[in-house]
């Protein structure tokens, strides 16, 4: 079993990675951008300042796409493979055709272009200096050429002493080249000057040996250069990097935050599930089409159909608004995974476990009615399934008694069905529970992650989506190995 | 077989035995270490209790030294052979102090709320609360004059004067000459987190100085800078030529030129109109914060370059990520108290140079998820000022008569209202990049089909004002005598046709050949699809449209997505508000032509008119009163007609505060107070909490 486990851990970064390039790419297909300018008036209308005006043109959201590298391909840099002649066509129509595009149409192909920039560069500077071009054509291609050769330094105190050097070299060229932008108002004589100390940068930086790819650069490129392979390149040493809005908070630290809150809403209520399911699988099974059976079946089927959105404020409006634990004078809570910090701190260790219980009571009840109906059904038609077998009349013949015919050979034999659906579900503790959390006001990962979702936070969405996935495979793997525990005709060799 | 079964029955149970013990001793001890930690929280309670009451004791002698301090203060009447642009505020000087009396303390937290969570608190953020958050915690060169638009009064600089430049006497630039008491707080460890080490020097306090001005502008104009609120001001003060220091606490702002003609015809040099209240409008950026590193570094190791920081890249990138863009460093009449995921607080800052800017002792802000949590807050008085929506006046209706608030008026906290007009419209803006919107006679039976009135009477609750242009309904660039376009749905019909929208096929929906189509008039308009009463107004829209021949489709989205529709310019026509700017309007982000092919530029509609951009560039440059305010009614009456928008309504707030809370008042209502007062919008700074 030893070497299965193994072979199956080996497999595992390579489902993962598979897993990964579908999240990435469905991400990065994903249209919207991340920041807005509206926002709500005094009497929650959606309203945008006069006075205030965003970044216009390809500029918009350019430093947090160059930041998150969304300025690159996804998955394979096909753009060196640009033809001198693509890249002439290209900027003609960028030059002289924004008249008969939609403002969308035009904006998309500028910024696609200039995103490409940087592998074109040889081709820029020789459009822009060819004299032969319009005006408004050269001066794209020098502003195109421009943005190519714009480099991001190294962010952060803890820097090396090359990448310091570097991030001085990159400034200096920067400052260089954003004064030889070609403007609104500049005359062709202007362009021409600018071009030529364009020409000079070019040429000090060098040339176009320097950059065009050749070879095993142009490889290098193709499948390097690439926002998968800059995320996988972090991912691989386990950098999830921070959130966006507080670059002082790193992923991994914020979901140790709340892993607390997921776990317990996730473990806890899946043991339980097992637990009940298998008590009241059994009894339906038992007492197959009798009142018991029916009875049951009509309140699971009930149950399964009730949504947890009407079920959760009934729970808070029936039985904690206004009520007491029966027995006590303490309120029955309904918001929070514990009391108030300053409460929940003065507690003794037991008195904390109490207290949590107490809280996640009825979140546990919200999460966990629905998968126990359609558990405990499941449960039913396993156990029957079983029940019919010739080992089970064998052991009825023998003479076995009834407890040890149910719980030795029809319980253990029939739980192998549930623990495969179980098992899957263990990679939703990261998804966690949005409903259950946001009416219960528990800070777990499914408001954590919705939230990453409506700022853009990459970052985050990535990661869980990672460890989604990560926790999914792990889920099965434990599945596989509790097969041969239950059943020893199952073997893992 | 038996001896070890017994065997291990006796080991199992002293096992249990054992942890049993062990947990039982455990618990003890941690029971009396909860008490020793109790014992402690207690004391360290008095103690702060102490804390509180030395520290209120010093702020009171501190209030009445810095008032006595203030009255005794002569800068601002300094001799110098060049006049100052700044007065001082006659509100806070005599009428304020007066109001308040000889033993006023400040007292109390005030508690208001916010809708949303803001991103971060970068100085640079877009979030409109955010920019209001910073401005109470920072100020600018000068302020407006309480209660009045278009007024400069003294605020971080003392002196603001226009004299000739050296080179070129003619032309003028602006000498501001900065006060000296004013500081930088020292930050505070507990508003990071744990793992980031900070050095001392971030513990001290630090003058704010004219270097932190020049600085604040080097920070919008490095192109490198993307946040939204530099890119916005770029705009504004690209036109700055120079911003040169003189010495720590005097600079000088150069605007540049331009050649325009005047009267006669003859060109001459001037700069913009704009650049007296643009100059005042400057910030100081704390450079103690914003140049380093969190251990203390300086992020651009040599920075010796006068203009090093309005054009690094690298710089740039470690602001956008900076250590401390969620707090504010704070200089103003309010320090930053910390934020978490449920609030943001403020205190009153003690030592700030206008004892009156602030007269509570702070000020808390929940976030909150929409109107209706504020609302629910409000009712039980967790927070003390709140606004209502149209559609909640009823909910306020229900309240005032319910058991609840009958105790609460027995507490003495009865619920006070003030309506007042809102500085912004809401209007339907139409596509002219759409083959439906590029004609003036079909924008303009668009507005005569839709009845105006009937949204303000039945959808809002009479809680709006008519308007028929793109100003401000009481700021004097607004033309009072051009009359709304009647609803007219039968005139509208006329127009259509006029223009060719014939209902061809007798389906009801008008048609149109074009290019040898025939196109339906059928359109989507966009809403917020979170507000009531845009839900219902949209509504209606659509059912009017329907009587003149027009199918309307509605499609309600949230804001990020009407933003997106908004910025691509791929909507037909949508319907949003703009928050305005205060007088002096400058209408160039949302009439002037340059920006109608731009994505995300405020000109959405691809509104494109040579008369309206002529106005805009003569505006730029006209000093004289009269000759700008029939520019701007100029201007009111051309858009009038072009009707490129259905200007639908000025809301009116239905602001809610309760008793104890005092000095909320409209200016322009009470020229008792402040003579000569404009402004219709209540100013929230100047409350104070009674005991």
């Amino acid at each position: 079993m030893i070497s299965y486990i193994i072979r199956r851990l080996l497999l595992l970064p390579l489902t993962l990675f598979a897993i990964i390039i579908v999240n990435f790419v469905i991400l990065n297909l994903a249209p919207g951008d991340p920041t807005t300018l509206a926002n709500l008036n005094a009497s929650g209308e959606a309203t945008r300042q006069s006075d205030e005006t965003g970044a216009t043109g390809e500029n918009q959201y350019l430093l947090f796409r160059e930041h998150y590298g969304l300025t690159l391909p996804i998955i394979l840099n096909t753009w060196i493979f640009l033809s001198s002649e693509e890249v002439s066509q290209g900027l003609q129509k960028l030059a002289e055709e924004k008249g008969n595009m939609s403002v969308q149409a035009y904006h998309k192909l500028r910024t696609l272009w200039g995103d490409r920039a940087r592998f074109i560069m040889p081709f820029l500077i020789k459009e822009a200096d060819n004299p032969a071009h319009s005006f408004a054509r050269r001066r794209l291609a020098a502003n195109l050429f421009i943005r190519g050769g714009i480099k991001q330094g190294y962010v952060g105190a803890k820097l090396t002493f090359e990448q310091r050097a570097l991030n001085r070299a990159i400034s200096q060229s920067n400052i260089q080249l954003s004064d030889l932008k070609i403007l609104e108002g500049d005359t062709p004589l202007d362009l021409e000057h600018k071009v030529i100390q364009l020409k000079a940068w070019y040429l000090n930086k060098g040339g176009e040996n320097a950059f065009s790819k050749k070879g095993s650069a142009r490889l290098h490129t193709l499948l390097f250069e690439t926002r998968f392979c800059r995320y996988l390149s972090r991912v691989a040493t386990l950098d999830f990097g921070t959130l966006r809005n507080d670059s002082n908070k790193t992923v991994i630290s914020e979901v140790g935050k709340r892993i607390k809150y997921s776990l317990t809403l996730a473990v806890v209520p899946l043991l339980l599930t097992f637990a009940f399911c298998q008590i009241f699988g059994m009894m339906m099974a038992v007492h197959q089409n009798q009142w018991l059976d029916y009875s049951l079946n009509i309140l699971f089927l009930i149950l399964f159909a009730i949504p947890v959105f009407v079920v959760a404020p009934f729970l808070i409006e029936k039985f904690a608004l206004h009520k007491t634990i029966p027995f006590t004078h303490i309120p029955i809570p309904y918001s929070g995974f514990h009391s108030p910090e300053e409460v929940y701190q003065s507690y003794t260790s037991y008195q904390r476990v109490g207290d949590i219980l107490i809280h996640i009571f009825l979140p546990l009840v919200a999460i966990k009615y629905g998968t126990m109906a359609v558990q405990a059904r499941l449960a039913r038609t396993a156990f029957l399934e079983v029940m019919r077998q010739d080992y089970i009349r064998t052991a009825r013949a023998k003479g076995l008694n009834r407890f040890t015919i149910l719980w030795k050979h029809v319980g253990r034999n029939g739980s192998i069905t549930i623990v495969t659906s179980l098992a899957a579900s263990l990679g939703v503790v990261l998804g966690g529970s949005l409903i259950v959390e946001t009416i219960f006001e528990i800070n777990g990962f499914g408001r954590f992650f919705y939230q990453a979702i409506l700022n853009r936070d990459y970052n985050v969405v990535l990661f869980s989506a990672f460890a989604g996935s990560f926790l999914t495979l792990i889920g099965y793997l434990i599945a596989d190995i509790s097969y041969t525990l239950l059943d020893p005709r199952i073997s893992l060799e | 077989m038996r001896s070890s079964t017994i065997f291990k029955g006796l080991f199992g149970i002293t096992f249990l035995l054992l942890a049993g013990m062990l947990y039982w001793s455990s618990l003890l001890q941690e029971s009396d270490l909860k008490k020793v930690g109790q014992e402690l929280k207690e004391l360290r309670a008095e103690m702060a209790g102490l804390g509180q009451r030395i520290s209120r004791e010093i702020q009171h002698v501190q209030f009445n030294s810095t008032k006595h301090a203030k009255e005794s203060s002569s800068s601002l009447t300094e001799a110098s052979q060049y006049p100052n642009l700044l007065e001082e505020d006659p509100y806070f000087k005599t009428t304020l102090p007066q109001q308040l009396g000889e033993n006023f303390q400040p007292y109390g937290i005030l508690k208001k709320a916010i809708v949303g969570k803001p991103e971060n608190l970068h100085p640079f953020n877009g979030f409109r609360e955010v920019s209001q958050l910073i401005d109470m915690c920072t100020g600018q060169i000068a302020d407006l004059k309480m209660g009045c638009y278009e007024t400069l009064s003294a605020n971080l600089a003392y002196r603001l004067e226009s004299r000739p430049r050296a080179d070129d006497s003619e032309l003028q630039e602006y000498w501001v000459f900065l006060r000296e008491d004013v500081y930088w707080a020292p930050l505070n460890l507990s508003h990071f987190p744990s793992t980031l080490d900070l050095a001392p020097q971030f513990f001290e306090k630090h003058q704010v100085t004219a270097e932190d001005f020049k600085f604040f502008y080097d920070a919008i104009m490095n192109p490198y800078v993307h946040e939204a609120k530099a890119v916005s001001l770029r705009t504004y003060y690209e036109d700055i030529e120079e911003l040169k220091v003189i010495d720590s606490h005097t600079l000088v702002v150069r605007w540049k030129p331009h050649l325009v003609k005047n009267s006669e015809g003859k060109e001459e040099k001037k700069i913009k109109y704009s650049s007296l209240s643009l100059t005042g409008g400057l910030q100081p950026l704390p450079r103690f914060v914003f140049q380093y590193f969190a251990d203390g570094q300086k992020i651009i190791e040599d920075d010796s370059d006068p203009n090093c920081y309005r054009k690094n890249s690298v710089w740039a990138q470690n602001f956008a990520h900076h250590w401390s863009k969620n707090i504010i460093v704070s200089c103003g009449p309010y320090l930053f108290d910390g934020m978490n995921d449920e609030s943001i607080s403020f205190k009153r800052n003690p030592q700030y140079f206008n004892p009156f800017a602030v007269l509570v002792e702070g000020i808390k802000f929940t976030f909150k998820e929409g109107l209706d949590a504020v609302w629910q807050d409000f009712k039980t008085g967790k927070i003390d000022v709140c606004t209502l929506s149209p559609n909640q006046l009823l909910e306020l209706n229900h309240f005032l008569t319910s058991k609840e608030y009958e105790l609460q008026k027995a507490n003495k906290r009865s619920i006070q209202v003030l309506d007042y007009v809102d500085l912004s419209y809401f209007y339907i803006g139409w596509n002219e990049a759409k083959p439906f919107f590029a004609h003036e006679k079909v924008r303009k039976a668009m507005t005569l089909a839709i009845d105006r009135r009937r949204i303000i009477e039945q959808n809002l609750n009479m809680m709006a004002v008519s308007i028929t242009g793109p100003f401000f309904r009481f700021s004097p660039a607004y033309d009072p005598s051009i009359h709304a376009f009647p609803f007219n749905p039968e005139e509208a019909r006329r127009l259509l046709e006029e223009e060719g929208w014939i209902d061809l096929d007798g389906d009801g929906i008008r048609e149109k050949i074009l290019n040898g189509e025939k196109i339906p008039f059928r359109f989507k308009l966009y809403y917020f699809v979170k507000s009531t009463s845009s839900k219902v107004i949209a509504e209606y829209i659509a059912i009017a449209l329907r009587e003149v021949g027009i199918s309307c489709e509605l499609s309600g989205l949230d804001i990020a997505d009407l933003s997106r529709q908004f910025e691509d310019k791929s909507f037909d026509a949508i319907f949003m508000g703009w928050k305005l700017g205060t007088p002096p309007e400058d209408p160039r982000q949302l009439w002037h032509s340059s920006g109608s092919k731009e994505k995300g530029s405020s000109n959405a509609i691809g509104f494109s008119n040579p008369e309206i951009d002529k106005i805009i560039d003569v505006l730029n440059y006209e000093y004289d009163k009269n000759s700008r305010i029939a520019l701007y009614h100029q201007f009111h009456q051309i858009i009038h007609q072009q009707a490129p928008y259905t200007f639908l309504y000025t809301p009116k707030i239905r602001l809610l505060y309760r008793e104890n809370v005092h000095n909320i008042f409209i200016p322009r209502e009470r020229q008792d107070l402040i003579p000569g007062a404009d402004i219709p919008e209540p100013n929230l700074q100047v409350l104070w909490i009674a005991k």
